[in-house]
């Protein structure tokens, strides 16, 4: 250990910050980071081998573990992979309702990303007042589906059920507080000397080092690249909403702290003008299909979705029975915890937080 | 304390004993009254962090134990002393038990500096306001082996972040007190104290000439307490628990004792030197105008003094943790450049201040 | 470069190509400004019984096309070669696919089992897999 000067030391399995089950290999020299190796794995759960003995109905439910910070992304991924592959329709309301619920999701990721990445670099409050605002988030997810992670609401040819004038009404109050909510996060956070010291020009992902280790979602569009998956996605309504992809040009921490921020305006944008349509219009929400026994024809698909931590795809391919022959999932914090090595190299041991946190990046969805 | 202790005398003669005894016994007296004050202070003073910090956060904070759960900290104090005490494998067994002691006794011993009234001030000679720096530096020690005996990589990292922000936080620490010493022309607390008395209600406060000074004092102290900010040794994300990632039971419970009353103690000691102290901000004792008793008038004034010494103490105290509340933590390098490049020189900068202030006055 | 795009009914386009010709392929593609692909978005293995399939799912993200490339492998000696040095993405995916259906990729620097722990027996994506290990602790292995 002691003869080439330098340190080596083990963040996780079990540590406060690693964010689950993560761990780190670490050489230092001094403080400065000479090496890090990730090793993953720890919670493997064997989602894809799982999927090949259950029927799709059966497996719908635990796809939602695959994230657990953004259930209805996945979900919304392999279903929007069946019914590609079955042929099933799925109707406008529906669509809405999907649009509505997953970008409600993304808020509440961004938002406890928010509070546990301050945690990180040591500022204990905005934690409490991010999971306030994220509260108000999870009860509504609980009456609109009974649960407050895991939603399972998603099925086969649109959604469970409807959703109600009351709920709606519930939610379009909480868009209008919330703008007033994020600009305190931005007073007290964006702001604060300390935070820009330690985020700015720290852990600079370049925009070839971006592609080349295939990172998306906002960790990509923090340096500089325009890439929005929802913006092409066939099956959601994006295109009739009106957004804007909000992107950064330096790629450092601050930037992926900013991204995240503005991400959050332009989700209560969409969530408030899907409340509108939703308002305005009636509709079936679900296809007629019998989803127990759902035999999908021999196939093979894969459905790309914009999750808060990257794009999320799910490959699903069928030989026509009762059970899926085989389902992949591609996730973004997977290859964040690839790149995260290249980031730390040579910086400060204090900066790694700094850098880690600001990738987003969950075990879960990192081992599957 | 001359007077205190020639009651004790005559309360002595009164039972017919002799005077070595008096003069033998006397000095317990006092840190017996200090010992049981620290732990009673501490146990409040960890309720009231979390009290605050839950005010700050929007939350209950501790409400079970105990109207207002004013027992929780007891509760967890009796959890600690139940606790088994873990001694892992491969670390020096006698450094390992010695370390929080050398981080709590320094603690117990400068409580006794600080004067709480005119007549109490244990430790009491003519350079005082320095032994209170070098006794508050030796905990830093006790951590500085923690971390070595630990045989922890986080505890070692930890208690080497420590050293190196007590010996950058030190030097402005002192050049402040300098100023001060200028100001009151002695390096005594109590004189240093009376010092600050004037005609007007708190207008001699010396936190007036050198607030400069104070503000860097107050940074260096927090510096010195390990507090966020400057929580580096600590940094949960990064070092788990710093260099008290493997103790427990009653050890954990010196450090954690040593941690919160060294918070108290810096407190009352900025609150010393900048905000008068013991002296009352109205101008006047209560008990002075109300009580006809001579006797019963100075006691009364005493307890006064020692009023208004905790309610500046616990003001101090509440800006910390509000600080705590809502600023992020430093960067290791960060610190100590902070603590070269803008606090010496503001302390400096301050001391000229003040001996212009000073040569003009 | 010998290479044929398959329509087939119900999926996506791919293009089939034999291993030893996948670098030049994905060089091409990468490169060539017509094309683009700059993002490897995932690399797929699938046990198709008598052999296994690989599947390099590539992206442009300026023209936001996706192409699919499939190599099939021999079953009993599966080798593909690495595209490390061409998406270095592709590590973490093929220590993966390695560690799952114990496919070998030729010239990765460091192939080793990702999600399984060390010194576990056998693949258990494939198809055939039953769990063998006799073993009874952790200890043990």
């Amino acid at each position: 250990m002691q003869t080439n000067n330098k340190l080596k030391i083990n963040i996780g399995p079990q540590h406060p910050s690693t964010h689950g089950v993560l761990r780190f290999v670490l050489e230092l020299d001094g403080e400065i980071i000479k090496s890090c190796e990730p090793v993953i794995g720890y919670l493997h759960r064997g989602m894809e081998k799982m999927a090949e003995s259950r029927t799709y109905l059966q497996y719908l439910p635990t796809v939602d573990r695959v994230d657990y910070l953004g259930g209805f992304f996945n979900s919304y991924a392999f279903c929007n992979a069946v019914e590609n592959l079955a042929q099933i329709e799925v109707s406008k309301r529906s669509r809405y309702i999907r649009v509505l619920t997953l970008e409600m999701n993304r808020l509440s990721s961004h938002l406890l990303w928010l509070g546990s990445y301050l945690l990180d670099m040591g500022a204990t409050s905005p934690l409490f007042y991010t999971l306030r605002d994220r509260e108000v988030l999870l009860s509504l997810f609980e009456e609109l589906t009974g649960q407050r992670l895991m939603y399972n609401y998603y099925t086969f040819g649109g959604v469970r059920h409807d959703v109600w004038a009351d709920w709606l009404k519930k939610v379009a109050d909480f868009v209008e507080i919330m703008p007033r909510k994020i600009q305190d996060y931005e007073d007290i956070i964006t702001n604060n000397p300390i935070f820009a010291t330690r985020t700015k020009d720290i852990g600079i992902l370049s925009k070839h080092k971006a592609l080349q280790y295939s990172i998306t979602g906002p960790n990509l569009r923090a340096s500089g690249i325009d890439l929005d998956s929802r913006k092409d996605a066939n099956n959601l309504i994006y295109d009739e909403l009106d957004f804007e992809t909000k992107i950064a040009h330096s790629g450092d921490s601050f930037d992926r702290y900013m991204v995240r921020i503005e991400e959050m305006r332009e989700c209560l944008k969409i969530i408030s003008q899907c409340v509108n349509w939703l308002m305005g219009n009636e509709g079936d929400v679900i296809s007629p299909v019998k989803q127990p026994t759902l035999k999908v024809p021999e196939g093979e698909f894969i459905s790309n979705v914009e999750a808060p931590r990257g794009i999320c795809s799910c490959y699903v391919k069928s030989d026509g029975s009762g059970k899926p022959y085989r389902v992949k999932w591609r996730t973004g914090s997977y290859y964040a915890v690839q790149l995260l090595p290249k980031l730390l190299e040579g910086t400060f041991y204090p900066d790694m937080m700094a850098i880690f946190g600001s990738l987003d990046v969950i075990a879960p969805e990192v081992d599957r | 304390m001359d007077y205190l202790y020639f009651l004790y005398l005559e309360l002595l003669h009164k039972w017919n004993l002799p005077d070595y005894i008096a003069m033998v016994t006397f000095p317990i007296i006092p840190f017996c009254f200090v010992a049981a004050a620290l732990i009673v202070v501490v146990i409040f003073l960890v309720l009231a962090e979390r009290k605050i910090l839950a005010f700050f956060t929007q939350r209950k904070g501790p409400n079970r134990v105990g109207p207002w759960g004013l027992f929780q900290t007891i509760a967890d104090a009796i959890k600690l002393l139940c606790k088994e005490n873990i001694t892992p494998e491969g670390t020096d067994k006698f450094l390992f038990t010695l370390a929080p002691l050398l981080a709590f006794i320094p603690v117990l011993v400068v409580w006794g500096i600080i004067p709480f009234c005119n007549e109490f001030d244990i430790i009491s000679f003519s350079i005082n306001s320095l032994l209170f720096v070098v006794i508050a530096a030796i905990p830093i020690l006790g951590i500085l082996l923690a971390g070595y005996a630990s045989n922890n990589k986080y505890s070692l990292i930890g208690s080497v972040r420590s050293v190196a922000q007590a010996i950058s936080y030190e030097l402005p620490l002192i050049f402040v007190l300098l100023s001060i010493v200028v100001l009151a022309s002695s390096m005594n607390l109590k004189q240093i104290v009376l010092a600050q008395s004037s005609i007007y209600p708190f207008c001699g406060y010396f936190v007036f000439p050198a607030f400069l000074g104070f503000v860097v004092f107050f940074a260096c102290g927090i510096a010195e307490l390990n507090r966020c900010p400057f929580d580096l040794p600590e940094a949960e994300s990064e070092l788990v628990s710093g260099y008290n990632t493997e103790y427990s039971g009653m050890k954990f419970a010196f450090f954690f004792l040593a941690e919160y009353a060294m918070m108290f103690i810096m407190c009352a000691f900025i609150a010393t030197l900048f905000l008068g102290g013991f002296l009352s901000p109205l101008g006047f004792y209560v008990g002075e105008k109300l009580i006809p008793n001579e006797f019963l008038a100075n006691l009364s004034v005493y307890f006064e003094q020692a009023f208004w010494v905790f309610v500046k103490t616990f003001f101090l105290i509440f800006c910390m943790i509000w600080v705590r509340a809502t600023l992020p933590r430093l960067k290791s390098h960060q610190l100590t450049a902070f603590a070269w490049k803008v606090l010496l020189p503001l302390s400096l900068l301050n001391l000229l201040i003040v001996c212009l202030i000073k040569a003009v006055l | 470069m010998n290479f044929e795009i398959t329509k087939k009914e119900n999926s996506f386009d791919k293009i089939y190509i034999g291993s030893n010709e996948l670098c030049e392929l994905l060089k091409f593609l990468k490169n060539n400004p017509e094309y683009d692909f700059d993002r490897l978005n995932t690399i797929i293995a699938i046990d198709l019984d008598d052999k296994f399939e690989v599947i390099y799912d590539l992206h442009s993200t300026n023209t936001g096309q996706m192409r699919r490339i499939s190599v099939l492998v021999d079953r009993n000696s599966p080798h593909v070669p690495s595209v490390v040095d061409i998406f270095k993405s592709a590590y973490f995916d093929e220590c993966e696919i390695y560690d799952l259906f114990g496919i070998t990729f030729d010239k990765n620097p460091d192939l080793k089992r990702l999600l399984m722990p060390r010194g576990w027996l056998g693949h258990p994506l494939r198809k055939d897999y039953k769990q063998e290990d006799e073993r009874l602790s952790w200890s043990e292995r």
